[in-house]
């Protein structure tokens, strides 16, 4: 299924936007989420490595999403505030 | 009750400190993170701070919350945007009943901060730009 997902600080650098439209399998994982985005945008992969996934606007790791429980997903790279 | 904030325009420290005084505090601690210019021998000019605001709002709020239960009062605020050297970055105060658990408080915060709040940083610096500091990952 298509998903909107929002990019931030070096990975929105790179891809040149804040947030693009990727296919992505379902039930939607962080692993899912990250294959999705390199699929499309395979010289993302050394950031990826890196970034975690929010859903929702929360961290997630192993929990699986369906489709009609997402409405934000979003892609962190490693965070540098303070 | 607590304040969390992600700033666009410079953070008045003064106005953040006064938010923090009740007659049930008798402690107060507050850090400051202003920019630096030197990291070892590479030198900063400028910063910009960027947040995914909304997600950061509610990170910050729920330390807040965790730590205010424990009985003490919580300000954080980060600003985002084109910072100076000496610029203020981020506000951390923690008003508590005695000096031990505010410095314990504040200290746990601005740590947790820095490792678990979307917040970015875009270092310019005068031998490349970076994101994060020259101790972070770099790429």
């Amino acid at each position: 299924m298509m998903f909107n997902v929002k990019l931030f600080a070096i990975l929105a650098e790179q891809i040149g936007r804040s947030e693009v439209e990727l296919s992505i399998a379902t039930p939607i994982t962080a692993a899912t989420v990250k294959a999705a985005l390199q699929a499309q945008f395979p010289q993302t992969a050394a950031v990826l490595a890196d970034c975690l996934v929010a859903i929702n606007q929360t961290f997630v790791s192993e929990e699986h999403f369906a489709p009609d429980e997402v409405s934000e997903i979003a892609l962190i790279p490693p965070v540098s505030g303070g | 009750m607590h304040y969390v904030a992600i700033a666009a325009q410079p953070l008045d420290v003064n106005a953040l400190y006064e938010k923090l005084k009740a007659p049930q505090f008798g402690g107060i601690v507050t850090f400051i993170g202003t920019v630096r210019q030197w990291t070892d021998d590479v030198e900063t000019t400028s910063l910009d701070y960027t947040a995914y605001t909304e997600m950061a709002v509610k990170e910050l709020t729920k330390l807040a919350v965790e730590v205010e239960a424990k009985g003490a009062n919580v300000i954080i605020v980060h600003r985002v945007g084109h910072l100076e050297l000496t610029d203020e970055a981020v506000f951390v105060g923690v008003a508590a009943a005695h000096r031990g658990e505010a410095f314990k408080w504040c200290e746990y915060l601005i740590d947790t901060v820095k490792k678990q709040v979307p917040i970015w940083k875009k270092e310019y610096d005068t031998d490349k730009i970076r994101w994060g500091g020259p101790n972070d990952v770099q790429r």
